[in-house]
C-alpha cells in the first residue's frame, strides 16, 4: 500500500476515478509465468494469430526494443513497473498515468526509443515531426502528438492528457499532502475498506459522478423490469446513494478476487431493495447446494411476499407477462390471493441449482442439450404442501391440454418414491417415437415436484430433483454461514464448458447467422469461448447489503 | 417551423368546422396538409367495458360484481346511471371539454371468445377471419397508396410489439417504428441529393420519377422530424410510460407532416394482453385504464395546442368486453360487447348509443348494439374519404358521430 | 382484364424493334413490339452494346447482384454464354445445398431462422439464379408460416421449390400440392368428402395456376372436390381413400377429372396457366412499369407451354432482345431482399443474416410470411417516404455506419482486392460496382468527395436510383 499512497499523493483530488496497482509483482507473476504463455498458445485462435503479419510485426518490434534496452521483455516489464502504477481521470477528459520504476536509466532509454519510433512513423506518413521537448524548471517535458504531455522525474513516468493537467500533477507532487487524492476523505476510506492485502484498487467518487446528467438518467431508469429489479435489488440503490465505490483486487493462490465496497452515504435501501432484502443484522441467504454434476448454484434472500405486496408502487406499468402470470396463478391456486395466501407461506431463502441431467435413452440427447434447473423454496407450513401439489398438477394438466390442442405430444404423470418420499414426475413418452423426433427439445424437460422436509423442489429434471432430495435430507436444513449475504452465486467452469461443448453444433450455427461468420470462423469463435470458460475452475459472487457498506465479492479460480 | 405550407393550409379553415365537411368532394389534387389522420389504439386482452363505463345504479351490476364493483360514490358520474372508472379522471376532463365520445355496446355477430380469433375478427373486419389475408387498416393503406401516388407512407405502427395483423396489406408496406429517429435518414444523407444529369432512362421511366419524388419527400421529412423531435414545437405534458411515449411519437410525426394517414398504437403489451384480467383484476385494470386516459388526454391536448386536433381522429378498440359476472378469482372472463372511445376529429362529445342491458345477456356477456364494421365504415368513408364498401367487402351504414 | 383497358388507350400495331410505347399519365405503358424480335436472342454489335452496364443489368436481375469479377467474366463471355452458365448445374451446388438443408432442418424451426438461412444461401450460393428462381416461386406459392403453424414445414416447402426451380413446371406444381405447408396455409389440412375445401381450391386456381379471372365458382367447387382425400396429420401428408369424392369432376371445361393427379395435369397444361406464369416472369425479369401486349405475352407463354421447361423459358427471357432493350433497364424497384443481398454480394461479404431478416420484414418482405396470394408488393409500392428512410438506414448499416451488421462489408478492402488503391480509382471502382449505368455521369464527384470509402458507398446507395433494379 505504501507505493500506492505515494503515487496518489501526486494526483489532485479533482480525480473521480483511479485505478492503481500497488503490488505489480503479485499481478505480473502469474501473467508473465511461462505457464501462462503455454495457456495462451493453447487457445484455438493462437495458430492463426501467431501466423498473422500483425503478430510478426509485434514480435519484431519487441525483439528490437529488447535489444535496444538490453533486457528481455519480461524482465523489463517487471523492472519498469516495480514501484506501482496509477491511472486517474477527472471530469473534462483529463487523465494522468503515473508509473514508478526501479530502473530510471532503462525507463529513459525506452522513452527515447518510443520517441524515435514516433518520429519515423510520422516521416513515413509524410507528416512533420510531432515530438517536442521543452525545458521548464529544470525538467524536460515531452509531447509525442502535440496534445498529451509527459515527463520523467524521480524515477517516475508522469504522463497527462494535456500540459495543464501535467502542471497540476507536478505541482501537487511538490506541494505534498494538501489537495491530493491521497488526502481526500472518501479515497482514504476506500483504501481502508480495501485493506492492505489488496494488490490493486479501482476507486470511483460516486457523489461527483452522479452529478453528470447522463449517469443520473441511467440510474433513474433502472427500475423498469420487475424481475431484474428483484435479482439485482440493492445494487441500484447503492449506486444511487453511496459516496464512493472501491474495488480491491487480491491474489489468493490460483484465484483472483475482486471485492467491491460501496462507501457510506447509502442509508436504508429504497425501492425494491427495501422490501426484499434481509433486515439489518438478521438472517441471510442459505449456503448453496453442492450436488453431483452441479454447474451453477444461486442462493438468494428475497422476501417475495413483501415484494409482491408492494408491486403497485414498485412497478406501475402492467406488462402482459405480469397479467398472464396472475391469471395462471389464480387458476393454479384456486383463486387464493397470490400475495397473502400463497407467497406469504414461502420463506425468503430461495435457492436455484443448475446441473447436468440424464435423458431417457430411447429419446436420444436433445438438441440443444439443456441442463436441469431446479428451484428450492422453503415452506413455512406443511399444510401448504397439498396446495402446492394441487397447483403443480393443474399446471401440468394445462400444459398437456394446450400441447394437445396444437397436436403436440403430452406428458405422462408418475408418482415414484425416492427415499420414502413421493415425488410427482411428468415425462414425455417415448412410445412410438418417430426417428426424426429423437433428440427433440422436449426431452430436456421432465417437470418434477418433490417436497422433502420443509422445502419444495420444483425441477425441470427428475434426476436433479432426486439429487436435491438427497442433499436436503442429508445436510442441515438451515444455517447462516454466509454472514448476512443476500446473494451467492457459484459456477463451475469445467462443467459449464462441458454443457457448452455438448451444444457446440447449435452454437456454431447460431454464430453464423448472428455474426455473419463462415463456418470455420464460427467454429473458431465458439472453440475460443469454450477454451476460455474451461480456464475457470470455480467462480463465485456474493453480495451483501444492510445498513453498513454494501459489498460484492467476485472470486475466480483458474485451473492449474 | 410550419410557416410554409402547413400553416397556410391550417389557418384556411375556421376553428370548429368539422374537417370532413370542409373536405367534401375530397380529391387527390388539393393541398395535402388538410388530410385527415386516423389514430387507432388497440387495448390488448379484452377490456372490461363494464368497469370502464360503469352502470353504478344498476342492481344487476352490483350483484354481478361482489368484489370488483364501484359504487356511485366512487365513480366519476357522467349521468345518473353511468359513471367513469375512478382512475379515469383524465377522461372526465376530456369529456367535460366535449372532446371525448363514447360509443356504447360495440361488437359484432358471432364474435369469438378466443383472444386470437376475436382479435383477428376486429383486425380483418370480419367475424369469420380465416377468409381474409389482410387487415382492414392494411386494406385502407392499400387504397391510400393506390391513389395517384404521393410517395408518402399511408400507414404506420408505432410501438415495440409485433405489428398487429390489422395492418397487413396486400401491396402497401406498413413499417413499425419505436421512435421518430427510425424514420430519419442516416447521418450524412440528409443533405441535398446531388442530381445526376438526366439520361435517356430518366425521361421515360416512371419509377425514376417516383424514387426522385420520394427521395425529396424523405429528405424534407428528415428535417421536419428533426425539428419536431428536438422540441421545436414539441410540448411536454406526457406522462412517463410506454403508451404515452408512443402517443408522443405519433404527435411528433403528425407535426412533422410525414403524410401518414393511419397510425396504429397499442396498450397491453401484445401477446395475451394486459387487459385479460382473469384474476386480481382490480389493481391491474385500474393501472391500465389510467395509462390509457392520461396518455390519450396528453395527446389530445398536445394536438389541440397546435390546432391539429381537428385533423386527427382517435379511436380505441379491444377484442372483446368481459363477462358481466366476476369469476371466483376476483377477475372476469372473456365477454362480448364493450365501449369504444373516440376523440378529436370534430366528434360530438358525450355518450353515443345506449348501454347494453345487464340482464339480457349472450352467454353471460353484453350484447352489442353497434357492429364494429359500422364504426370502421364511418372512419373509412366519412373520415378518411375512402370507399368503405370495397375495403370492408360489404356496405355498412355509417354512424353520425360528428358535432355539427 | 387490365391490359385490354390499357390497349384501348394506348394501342400500337407497328412493330418497332427496341421501342416501347410512350407513357400516358396514370396507366402502365404497354409494350407492343414484334414478338419474334422481342424474344429472339440478343446479339451484341452495332447499337446493341455488350458492356459492363449491360452485363450488370443481366446479373442484377438474374443473380441478386454481382462481384466485380463476375461482371468481368460476363463481359468477356458475352450474353448468351453467361446466361447458359447461370442456368447450368455446378458440381459444388449439391454439397452446398445438402449442407444448408441439414442446417435448416436442425434449427429451432422458427420463422426468423428460416429467413436467416435462406438469406445466407442467397449470399453464398454457387447457383444464384436458382436462389433467384426459388424466391420467384415462393411468391407464386406464398404459404404463410403463421398460417401453417410450423416453420419446419415451410422450410421443406422452400427446399422443394429450390429443387424444382429450374425443372419442369408440372413437376414443380405437383410437388407443391404434396407439401404439407401448402395445404395447411390455405386451410387444407383436412379435405373431407363432406366438406370440400374452397379456400385451397381458390388458391390453386387463382394463384398457383390459371390466375385471377379465369375460373368460375363452379370450377372452384369442382376443384375442391378433386382435392378431397388429402390430409395433413402431425405434419405429414396422408391420403385417406374413403374421404375421396370418387365422382368425376369437370374443371375449366375439362371432364373426367378423378383425382388430384388428373386435376394438376390439366391445370399445368392449361394455356391460362402458361400465361399467368409468363406474366409473373415478365414482372420479375423485364419490367414493372410496362405491361406486355397480349401477343408478346402469348409468345412467352407458348415457350413455356411447349414442354414446361423452366430453365429453357427463363434462359429465353434473360437472353432476349427485349430483356436487353434500354427500356428494361432500371424498370423494376428493388425488393428489400434484392436491395440488401445485392449490396452484400457486390461487396463480397457475408453479413449477419438474422438481424437482416428482421430489417427486411420491417421493410415489407418477410420471407416467412408473404402478405397475400399475389406474393410481395412490387414497383412503387415498395418505396414511400417512410420505407425509403428505412432502406437508406439499412444500406448505411450494412456498409458499417454502425455495428449492427458487424461491419462485414468493407468497400476499401474490396477495392484493394481489385487493384484500386488510391482514393480516386477506389471511388471510381465502387461507383462502377454500385452504379454501373451511371459510372461516367458520376465522374465529377469522385474527385472531390470528402470522406472515406465507406462514406462514399453510403453516399452512392442513398441516391434515389439505387432503389431500382
Amino acid at each position: 500500500m505504501a507505493a500506492g499512497e505515494s503515487l496518489s499523493r501526486g494526483v489532485p483530488d479533482a480525480a473521480i476515478f483511479s485505478f492503481e496497482v500497488w503490488r505489480p509483482q503479485a499481478l505480473l507473476d502469474p501473467l508473465l509465468d511461462p505457464a501462462m504463455t503455454e495457456r495462451v498458445e493453447a487457445l484455438p485462435v493462437w495458430p492463426a494469430f501467431s501466423a498473422s503479419p500483425q503478430f510478426r510485426q509485434l514480435t519484431d518490434g519487441v525483439r528490437f526494443i529488447e535489444m535496444a534496452i538490453d533486457a528481455d521483455w519480461r524482465k523489463a516489464t517487471r523492472e519498469l513497473t516495480a514501484g506501482g502504477m496509477l491511472f486517474a481521470a477527472a471530469p473534462g477528459e483529463r487523465a494522468v498515468l503515473l508509473v514508478a520504476t526501479e530502473n530510471e536509466e532503462r525507463l529513459r532509454k525506452l522513452h527515447e526509443i518510443a520517441g524515435q519510433i514516433t518520429r519515423s512513423e510520422a516521416r513515413k506518413a509524410g507528416r512533420e515531426d510531432p515530438v517536442r521537448a521543452e525545458e521548464i524548471d529544470g525538467l524536460t517535458r515531452w509531447t509525442f502528438n502535440g496534445k498529451e504531455a509527459h515527463t520523467i522525474v524521480d524515477g517516475r513516468l508522469v504522463a497527462a492528457s494535456d500540459p495543464a493537467t501535467l502542471d497540476a500533477v507536478l505541482r501537487t507532487m511538490k506541494a505534498g499532502e494538501a489537495g491530493t487524492l491521497a488526502a481526500s476523505a472518501p479515497y482514504r476510506a476506500a483504501c481502508a475498506a480495501v485493506g492492505d492485502e489488496a494488490v490493486a484498487m479501482a476507486y470511483v467518487n460516486l457523489r461527483v459522478l452522479r452529478s453528470a446528467p447522463a449517469v443520473a438518467q441511467a440510474l433513474a431508469g433502472s427500475n423498469e423490469n420487475p424481475l431484474a429489479a428483484l435479482l439485482v435489488a440493492g445494487l441500484a440503490t447503492g449506486l444511487k446513494q453511496a459516496d464512493w465505490l472501491a474495488v480491491g483486487f487480491y491474489i489468493e493462490g490460483r484465484a483472483l478476487v475482486a471485492r467491491t465496497v460501496l462507501g457510506p452515504g447509502s442509508g436504508p435501501a429504497d425501492g425494491p431493495a427495501s422490501v426484499v432484502l434481509p433486515p439489518a443484522g438478521r438472517a441471510g441467504a442459505l449456503p448453496n447446494f453442492a450436488v453431483p454434476g452441479q454447474i451453477a448454484a444461486l442462493s438468494l434472500f428475497r422476501d417475495l411476499h413483501r415484494f409482491y405486496a408492494a408491486k403497485d408502487e414498485l412497478f406501475p406499468a402492467r406488462t402482459s407477462g405480469l397479467i398472464f402470470f396472475e391469471n395462471m396463478m389464480g387458476i393454479f391456486f384456486t383463486g387464493r390471493d397470490l400475495t397473502d395466501e400463497v407467497l406469504a407461506r414461502l420463506g425468503p431463502e430461495i435457492r436455484l441449482v443448475v446441473a447436468r441431467q440424464d435423458y431417457p435413452a430411447a429419446a436420444g440427447a436433445p438438441e440443444p442439450e439443456l441442463p436441469g434447473f431446479a428451484l428450492v423454496l422453503p415452506l413455512k407450513d406443511r399444510e401448504f404442501k397439498l396446495i402446492l401439489e394441487e397447483a403443480w398438477q393443474k399446471a401440468l394438466g394445462l400444459v398437456n391440454f394446450t400441447r394437445g390442442q396444437k397436436a403436440e405430444p403430452g406428458l405422462i404423470l408418475d408418482r415414484p418414491q425416492h427415499r420414502g418420499l413421493t415425488m410427482t414426475v411428468a415425462r414425455f413418452s417415448t412410445a412410438g417415437l418417430a426417428p426424426e423426433d429423437r433428440g427433440d427439445t422436449r426431452f430436456n424437460f421432465q417437470p418434477t415436484l418433490a417436497m422433502p422436509a420443509d422445502f419444495a423442489i420444483l425441477s425441470s429434471s427428475e434426476s436433479l430433483a432426486r439429487k436435491l432430495v438427497d442433499a436436503v435430507q442429508a445436510g442441515p436444513a438451515t444455517g447462516l454461514p454466509l454472514g448476512g449475504s443476500h446473494t451467492a452465486l457459484q459456477l463451475d467452469g469445467g462443467r459449464l464448458a462441458e454443457v457448452l461443448r455438448a451444444n457446440h453444433e447449435p452454437m456454431v450455427r447460431g454464430n453464423m447467422l448472428k455474426e455473419g461468420h463462415t463456418r470455420a470462423e464460427a467454429e473458431l469463435a465458439i472453440d475460443t469461448l469454450l477454451a476460455l470458460v474451461g480456464q475457470v475452475r470455480q467462480a463465485s459472487l456474493t453480495l451483501q447489503g444492510g445498513n453498513g457498506p454494501s459489498e460484492a465479492s467476485l472470486r475466480i479460480e483458474f485451473t492449474r | 417551423m410550419r410557416t410554409g405550407l402547413g400553416a397556410c393550409a391550417l389557418v384556411s379553415l375556421a376553428p370548429g368546422v368539422p374537417r370532413f365537411l370542409a373536405r367534401a368532394g375530397a380529391s387527390a389534387g388539393r393541398a395535402r396538409r388538410d388530410d385527415t389522420i386516423l389514430v387507432v389504439l388497440q387495448l390488448s386482452g379484452g377490456n372490461d367495458g363494464l368497469n370502464t363505463i360503469i352502470p353504478f345504479a344498476d342492481d344487476a351490476y352490483a350483484r354481478s360484481r361482489p368484489t370488483l364493483r364501484w359504487t356511485g360514490d366512487q365513480v366519476l358520474k357522467l349521468t345518473d346511471e353511468l359513471g367513469l372508472h375512478p382512475r379515469l379522471e383524465a377522461f372526465r376532463r376530456l369529456h367535460d371539454a366535449g372532446r371525448l365520445a363514447v360509443m356504447q355496446g360495440v361488437g359484432c355477430p358471432r364474435l369469438s371468445r378466443d383472444h386470437d380469433d376475436a382479435m383477428r375478427a376486429w383486425h380483418v373486419a370480419d367475424p369469420d377471419p380465416d377468409s381474409r389475408e389482410t387487415g382492414w387498416a392494411g386494406r385502407a393503406a392499400d387504397a391510400l397508396s393506390g391513389l395517384p401516388s404521393t410517395g408518402e407512407s399511408p400507414a404506420l405502427f408505432v410501438g415495440s410489439i409485433p405489428r398487429p395483423f390489422s395492418l397487413n396489406a396486400a401491396r402497401a408496406v406498413v413499417p413499425s417504428v419505436e421512435a421518430v429517429e427510425s424514420l430519419r435518414l442516416p447521418s450524412g444523407m440528409s443533405g441535398e441529393a446531388s442530381r445526376l444529369p438526366a439520361g435517356p432512362e430518366r425521361r421515360v421511366n416512371p419509377l425514376i420519377e417516383h424514387v426522385d419524388r420520394v427521395s425529396a419527400i424523405a429528405r424534407n421529412s428528415d428535417g421536419l422530424i428533426r425539428e419536431a423531435a428536438s422540441g421545436g414545437g414539441t410540448h411536454g405534458g406526457y406522462p412517463d410510460f410506454p403508451l404515452a411515449r408512443d402517443f408522443r411519437t405519433v404527435a411528433q410525426l403528425i407535426r412533422a407532416e410525414v403524410g401518414v394517414r393511419i397510425y396504429f398504437i397499442e396498450l397491453g403489451g401484445g401477446g395475451i394482453g394486459g387487459f385479460d384480467n382473469h384474476a386480481n383484476q382490480a389493481g391491474n385494470h385500474d393501472a391500465l385504464l389510467e395509462q390509457m386516459a392520461t396518455g390519450m388526454a396528453a395527446f389530445v391536448q398536445d394536438l389541440a395546442r397546435d390546432g391539429l386536433l381537428d385533423r386527427v381522429l382517435l379511436m380505441t378498440f379491444s377484442e372483446f368486453g368481459r363477462t358481466v359476472a366476476e369469476n371466483g378469482r376476483r377477475g372476469t372472463d372473456h365477454g362480448a360487447a364493450a365501449p369504444v372511445f373516440l376523440a378529436g376529429g370534430g366528434v360530438r362529445g358525450g355518450l353515443h348509443g345506449v348501454h347494453p342491458s345487464l340482464t339480457e345477456l349472450d352467454q353471460g356477456a353484453l350484447k352489442h348494439h353497434v357492429d364494429f364494421r359500422e364504426l370502421y365504415a364511418t372512419t373509412l368513408e366519412t373520415w378518411l374519404g375512402l370507399d368503405a364498401a370495397t375495403i370492408l367487402g360489404d356496405a355498412f351504414p355509417t354512424l353520425d358521430l360528428w358535432a355539427t | 382484364m387490365k391490359e385490354i383497358e390499357f390497349m384501348q388507350r394506348d394501342h400500337r400495331t407497328a412493330p418497332r424493334p427496341g421501342a416501347a410505347s410512350s407513357r400516358r399519365e396514370g396507366a402502365p405503358r404497354v409494350v407492343d413490339v414484334d414478338p419474334e424480335w422481342a424474344w429472339a436472342p440478343f446479339s451484341p454489335g452495332g447499337a446493341n452494346r455488350w458492356d459492363a452496364a449491360a452485363a450488370a443489368h443481366l446479373l442484377r436481375r438474374a443473380s441478386f447482384g454481382f462481384t466485380a469479377t463476375e461482371r468481368q467474366r460476363a463481359v468477356a463471355e458475352g450474353p448468351q454464354a453467361t446466361v447458359a452458365r447461370l442456368l447450368q448445374p455446378v458440381p459444388e451446388a449439391a454439397d452446398f445445398d445438402g449442407q444448408f438443408d441439414a442446417w435448416e432442418e436442425h434449427g429451432a424451426g422458427s420463422a426468423a431462422e428460416l429467413a436467416a438461412w435462406w438469406l445466407r444461401r442467397m449470399l453464398e450460393s454457387p447457383r444464384p439464379l436458382v436462389e433467384r428462381m426459388t424466391l420467384f416461386w415462393r411468391e407464386c406459392f406464398p404459404a404463410r408460416t403463421d398460417r401453417v403453424g410450423e416453420a419446419g414445414l415451410v422450410v421443406r416447402q422452400v427446399q422443394q421449390l429450390r429443387r424444382d426451380a429450374l425443372g419442369r413446371f408440372d413437376v414443380l406444381l405437383r410437388n407443391q400440392l404434396h407439401q404439407p405447408a401448402v395445404l395447411l396455409a390455405w386451410g387444407g389440412g383436412q379435405n373431407r368428402r363432406s366438406q370440400p375445401n374452397h379456400q385451397l381450391a381458390r388458391a390453386l386456381l387463382h394463384g398457383f395456376t390459371v390466375g385471377p379471372g379465369v375460373a368460375g365458382d363452379r370450377d372452384v367447387t369442382e376443384t375442391a372436390r378433386a382435392l378431397t382425400g388429402w390430409f395433413v396429420r402431425r405434419g405429414k401428408l396422408q391420403f385417406v381413400e374413403r374421404e375421396q369424392d370418387p365422382a368425376p369432376k369437370c374443371v375449366l371445361e375439362q371432364d373426367g377429372v378423378h383425382n388430384l393427379d388428373d386435376l394438376l395435369t390439366g391445370l399445368a397444361h392449361h394455356e391460362a396457366t402458361s400465361r399467368h406464369v409468363a406474366r409473373r416472369l415478365w414482372r420479375t425479369f423485364i419490367s414493372e412499369v410496362a405491361d406486355p401486349s397480349p401477343t408478346l405475352l402469348q409468345a412467352l407463354a407458348d415457350f413455356l407451354a411447349a414442354d414446361r421447361d423452366l430453365a429453357a423459358t427463363v434462359g429465353r427471357v434473360l437472353s432476349s432482345n427485349l430483356f436487353h432493350a434500354p427500356e428494361s433497364r432500371l424498370a423494376r424497384a428493388k425488393s428489400p431482399v434484392e436491395l440488401a443481398v445485392g449490396l452484400a454480394r457486390g461487396l463480397e461479404g457475408v453479413v449477419p443474416t438474422e438481424p437482416l431478416a428482421g430489417a427486411l420484414r420491417e421493410l415489407g418482405q418477410d420471407l416467412a410470411n408473404p402478405p397475400s396470394l399475389d406474393g410481395w408488393p412490387r414497383g412503387t409500392d415498395w418505396i414511400n417516404g417512410a420505407t425509403l428512410a428505412l432502406r437508406c438506414r439499412l444500406t448505411a448499416s450494412l456498409l458499417g455506419a454502425n455495428d449492427r451488421y458487424k461491419r462485414r462489408l468493407d468497400p476499401a478492402a474490396v477495392a484493394r482486392r481489385h487493384w484500386a488503391v488510391e482514393d480516386g480509382p477506389a471511388r471510381r471502382f465502387i461507383a462502377g460496382l454500385l452504379f454501373p449505368d451511371l459510372e461516367t455521369a458520376a465522374r465529377p464527384e469522385w474527385r472531390d468527395f470528402a470522406g472515406d470509402l465507406r462514406d462514399w458507398a453510403i453516399h452512392l446507395t442513398a441516391r434515389p436510383e439505387y432503389q431500382l433494379l
